[in-house]
């Protein structure tokens, strides 16, 4: 892994709190990414106040962060480091949502050069090593949850403005193999809707109808996977609470 | 089986090895319903490229009184009449416009419901069946709004409009979107009905692809299924896909009787199609130091949920015996068209580009776009299907991407605004086929359809669902103008030549 990691100095600098230590900063906005491309895999980019950031590299499904998309903008929450890679400052941790709607500005493609290289990538452009570490993301299945049930919330986490769940199927398994072991008499779904802080002391609130839509949303991934429709009790709330991810959340109230 | 004339066709093309270069006597096959001959557990047909090899895993068949092969339904046909042994269990455009010639219009196969561009049209014109003629494409009668499996309609995402109606069936009184019948009517190609176990195994819960949705279950069997069947993966199984078959495609009256709904799936579950030798590559496979994944014996014999989108055990597995070595030249026809096969598999196995704006599957963790092969979407071994769920909107029936088809309806789709987006096409999509989201309603879904198998490809032309790639070099060069690749001639030739011999 390349890493260029600055001077202790420049990290103060940047935090801009003497006395007080270098206190992390935090930032939150909406802008377009840029892809540059490399010898290897891509990497993904973003500017900000003239600034480059860093999103992460090309991977696949089993990415811990999934990249942004050009045609669209992207909602970036993420904290400064003081590690660089391809050119952008690290954020870590960082979280990407698409923002929804097309926005054909967004359409930056750098071409590889010599000064950027990805050498940490853990597959290439193209099939994957013959055994992919960690027998390629598939785990073996948890263990089915045993008496007593008590009440159970899962919490199952959203992108900004997303109404399909994504990348939270490990928590709708979890909740659903609780329902499965529990049998429960209910289970209650509800949904929230979040609104983010940005750095330029904005708020941007989730579209009014996102509660509503995931929780019916996942209600019916519940149905499909055989939770009986009688014991699903769904609701929403559409105020936009002002916080991190956590909030960009439907709640699965399971009781026994 | 009944083998009829040997007529000699001259395809023209360039380039050595171009295997559409061939001037070439190709046998004509025609498998009448009620023939009666048996199927042998092991058959060979003649293509332009070579030889289809077809092969029963459960032995000879015997086709007299079998559901498959008599006509139980009202119209005349059985399923083999749009399922031909002789073409991959597929039929092709040329073959369709033969019958016609041959039966001045009479066969069966162009019966009105589907055979024809529209039923109220007059059915002794060739006209009124050109999709059928031209283009191998059989209408499909969606319901609007789209139903749920148990049959309720769902309150689709979005709505429809028909922008172009060349068939006159989308806006008819009877059969149109807003007619008595209340259907979008569609046209696709049949998709074959061999190598089926690959992809109708059920399938995991969560869909991870579909953005963490659930997969349908199998009201029968109570099982998820893997959602491969079919260009919108309406069917959730073998037995509910050969019922809806039944009453459509036959126009059988009143439910398809258990005995015969099992006869037909246990025949269509050990069928295998394959290509099996070639014009110049000779014996594909099937004996010791041929590419183990070629021929129908191998299709019989291979596993089933295979990843292959890796170097340890590749999509179609190795086809490096047919390198030859650096600085040596080939020897002859055979060993220059088998190394040619063996550069083609680089292609489609590792040779990078840009895939942009595919829905399902740039969605998937990969970024927009992403520098990937070929086998990023083909990745399930053997059929280089999808190993989940496979609907993908790869462009072949929306704008912009779409091949120009002015004999095809167009829609325009209009999406509500609370609802997921197609997320990079957006809340506008003009499209040929909506796909996929004529079954889920769902706008994201907007046209994608999900993979066809590559097997038996020289024996069913023409290609994709909605038939728009005539020749594979068609196909070919769809994705080079799609996702920009720039092959080289001698990459588009290799990889013709690599799809031809699967
Ligand atoms: C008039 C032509 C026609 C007849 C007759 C016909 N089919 Fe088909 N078949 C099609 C078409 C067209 C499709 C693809 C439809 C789609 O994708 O929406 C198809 C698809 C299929 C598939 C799905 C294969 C895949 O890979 O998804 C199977 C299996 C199949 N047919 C079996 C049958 C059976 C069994 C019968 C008889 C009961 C039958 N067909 C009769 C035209 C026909
Ligand atoms: C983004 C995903 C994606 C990529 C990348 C992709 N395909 Fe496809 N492919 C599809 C989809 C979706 C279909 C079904 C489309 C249809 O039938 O309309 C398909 C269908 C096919 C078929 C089956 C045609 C038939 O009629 O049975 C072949 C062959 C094929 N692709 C070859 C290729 C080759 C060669 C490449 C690399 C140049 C490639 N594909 C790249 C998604 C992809």
């Amino acid at each position: 892994m390349k890493k260029i990691v600055q001077t202790s100095l420049i990290v103060l600098a940047a935090g801009a709190c003497l006395g007080a230590g270098p206190k992390p900063v935090e930032l939150a906005f909406v802008a377009c990414p840029i892809l540059r491309d490399t010898a290897t895999v891509p990497c993904w980019l973003t500017e900000y106040k003239g600034q480059m950031y860093y999103l992460g590299i090309q991977e696949d499904s089993a990415a811990q962060v999934y990249p942004p998309a050009l045609g669209h903008q992207a909602l970036i929450e993420g904290t400064v480091t003081g590690e660089e890679i391809c050119g952008g400052k690290v954020l870590k941790p960082l979280k990407i949502s698409i923002r929804p709607e097309l926005d054909p500005t967004c359409n930056t493609l750098l071409p590889a050069s010599d000064t950027h290289k990805i050498t940490f990538n853990r597959r290439g452009p193209g099939p994957n090593v013959a055994r992919p570490p960690g027998g390629g993301g598939r785990g073996p299945a948890p263990e089915a949850p045993k008496p007593p049930f008590a009440v159970k919330d899962v919490p199952i986490l959203f992108d900004f403005d997303v109404m399909t769940p994504g990348r939270s199927g490990r928590a709708i398994r979890e909740a659903f193999d609780y329902i499965t072991a529990s049998k429960p008499r209910k289970v209650e779904i509800r949904g929230y809707r979040a609104a983010v802080k940005l750095s330029d002391g904005k708020v941007l609130a989730e579209q009014p109808f996102v509660a509503e839509r995931r929780a019916k949303e996942l209600a019916g991934t519940f149905e499909t996977l055989g939770v009986p429709k009688e014991s699903i009790v769904v609701s929403w709330s559409d105020k936009a609470e002002v916080g991190d991810f956590n909030k960009r959340r439907v709640v699965v109230t399971i009781r026994p | 089986m009944r083998w009829m004339t040997l007529a000699a066709i001259g395809v023209a093309g360039a380039g050595a090895f171009a295997v559409a270069a061939a001037a070439a006597d190709i046998p004509e096959y025609w498998w009448e319903p009620g023939d009666g001959a048996p199927l042998k557990s092991s058959e060979t047909y003649g293509n332009a490229f070579g030889q289809l090899g077809l092969h029963n895993a459960s032995g000879d068949i015997t086709t007299k009184g079998h559901p498959f092969f008599e006509a139980i339904g009202t119209n005349g046909r059985a399923c083999v009449t749009c399922h031909q042994p002789a073409e991959s269990m597929s039929v092709t455009a040329a073959t369709i416009e033969r019958r016609w010639n041959e039966t001045k219009g009479k066969d069966p196969i162009f019966a009105a419901i589907d055979g024809s561009n529209c039923p109220n049209l007059p059915q002794g014109e060739k006209a009124s069946h050109s999709l059928a003629i031209d283009r191998g494409l059989f209408r499909v009668a969606m319901p609007w709004p789209p139903k749920r499996q148990d049959g309720t309609a769902m309150e689709p995402e979005f709505s429809i409009e028909v922008v172009r109606d060349p068939t006159g069936c989308n806006t008819h009184p009877t059969y149109g979107i807003t007619g008595e019948q209340k259907s979008v009517s569609v046209y696709r190609r049949p998709r074959m009905a061999a190598n089926l176990k690959y992809f109708t195994a059920p399938g995991g819960g969560l869909n991870a692809k579909n953005l963490g949705m659930a997969t349908l279950r199998d009201p029968e069997t109570g099982l998820h299924s893997q959602m491969n069947l079919m260009s919108d993966a309406r069917a959730v199984s073998l037995r509910a896909q050969a019922r809806d078959a039944a009453a459509n495609h036959l126009q059988l009256k009143g439910p398809l009787p258990e005995a015969q709904l099992k006869q037909i799936v246990d025949f269509e579950t050990q069928v295998y199609a394959g290509q099996q030798s070639d014009r110049w590559g000779r014996q594909l496979g099937g004996a010791a130091g041929l590419p183990e994944a070629l021929g129908p014996k191998a299709l019989a014999d291979g596993r089933v949920g295979v990843l292959g989108d890796n170097f340890g055990n590749p999509v179609f597995k190795s086809f490096d015996m047919w390198r030859i070595a650096e600085g040596k030249t080939a020897r002859d026809e055979q060993e220059a068209f088998r190394a040619s096969v063996a550069r083609g598999w680089d292609v489609f196995f590792v040779r990078p580009f840009w895939i942009r704006d595919a829905m399902h599957i740039n969605t998937v963790g990969l970024g927009n776009p992403t520098k990937r092969t070929c086998a990023t979407c083909h990745n399930m071994q053997m059929t280089g299907m999808d190993l989940s769920a496979g609907w993908v909107d790869v462009g072949t029936t929306n704008v912009p991407w779409a091949n120009e088809s002015p004999e095809l309806p167009l829609f325009k789709i209009t999406c509500k605004t609370d609802v997921p987006p197609h997320l990079y096409v957006g809340r506008t999509i003009y499209t040929q086929d909506p796909g996929r989201a004529l079954a889920s309603g769902r706008c994201m879904d907007v046209g994608s359809i999900v993979m066809g198998q590559f097997r038996g490809l020289s024996s069913r032309a023409p290609y994709f669902s909605n038939g728009s790639a005539k020749t594979l070099r068609e196909l070919v060069d769809f994705y080079d103008r799609r996702f920009n690749i720039k092959y080289t001639e001698q990459e588009k030739t290799d990889l013709v030549n690599f799809l031809s011999v699967l």
